[in-house]
């Protein structure tokens, strides 16, 4: 396939440090997932940051 | 999605590099990529990431939860990774030196992680495209705007477009260098 053609290429020019070549879709019930606890923690994150801010200044 | 048929066999096979700021808004808004995400995947796109983008997107998780799940989210839908190398420094300086040409102000600097994005870009011309949401970052004297998708995010309306770098246009900035040159001798004979 040219595809797996052109990832050999890129390899070759050694640029290349990781390769998912065998999988072909992305599974979004699982990304989604993911994003939902990236989400989670990145609010959480945010309020503390908020907060010591308002505790330093 | 509808995408011109110029663009999808233009796109065809080819690799797409996500921006940081792609990163951080799919995650928030997964629900608007879906589509964006599965063309690129139906028309046998590459989606990855590099070194430097990696960092960008992790720098800002305070927690090792957070972090983890970054590097999750990462991992599950790059297809490629590319390092930035210290040969791409020469090429990565020389695009920053073009763009000092156009800045009125110091504080108009494009970082270098953007001008290190654009480098990998110069050296993948034909087969790497960047998409990205910050267009400022990637000025159209080195680089083509292909195409810009625009996703109804509900409070907000995103619109991610991918770019290429044009060999031609760099071409014409280093011989407008030479012109200047050329022009200096001239005045002082």
């Amino acid at each position: 396939m040219n595809q797996n053609k052109n990832k050999t290429k890129i390899k070759e020019d050694t640029i290349l440090v990781k390769l998912n070549s065998s999988k072909s879709r992305i599974n979004f019930s699982e990304l989604n997932k993911i994003a939902q606890k990236i989400n989670i923690y990145t609010e959480l994150e945010n309020k503390w940051k908020l907060k010591r801010a308002s505790e330093i200044y | 999605m509808e995408v011109e048929k110029g663009i999808r066999d233009l796109l065809k096979e080819k690799f797409i590099l996500l921006d940081t700021n792609i990163l951080i808004s799919s995650s928030k808004h997964l629900k608007e990529f879906t589509d964006l995400f599965s063309f690129f995947s139906t028309n046998d796109c590459a989606v990855g990431t590099m070194d430097l983008l990696r960092f960008e997107y992790l720098r800002d998780a305070v927690t090792q939860e957070n972090k983890t799940e970054r590097e999750l989210y990462l991992n599950r839908f790059s297809d490629f990774e590319i390092n930035f190398a210290s040969k791409y420094i020469k090429d990565c300086t020389q695009i920053g030196q073009i763009y000092s040409r156009y800045n009125k102000t110091s504080h108009q600097k494009i970082s270098f992680i953007d001008c290190a994005i654009s480098s990998i870009l110069k050296n993948f011309h034909a087969r790497l495209y960047l998409l990205t949401i910050n267009h400022d970052d990637f000025p159209l004297i080195l680089h083509d705007r292909i195409k810009v998708f625009t996703l109804d995010c509900g409070n907000e309306i995103l619109n991610p477009a991918l770019y290429s770098f044009n060999l031609n246009k760099l071409g014409n900035e280093i011989e407008n260098v030479q012109k200047v040159k050329e022009i200096r001798k001239e005045l002082r004979n």
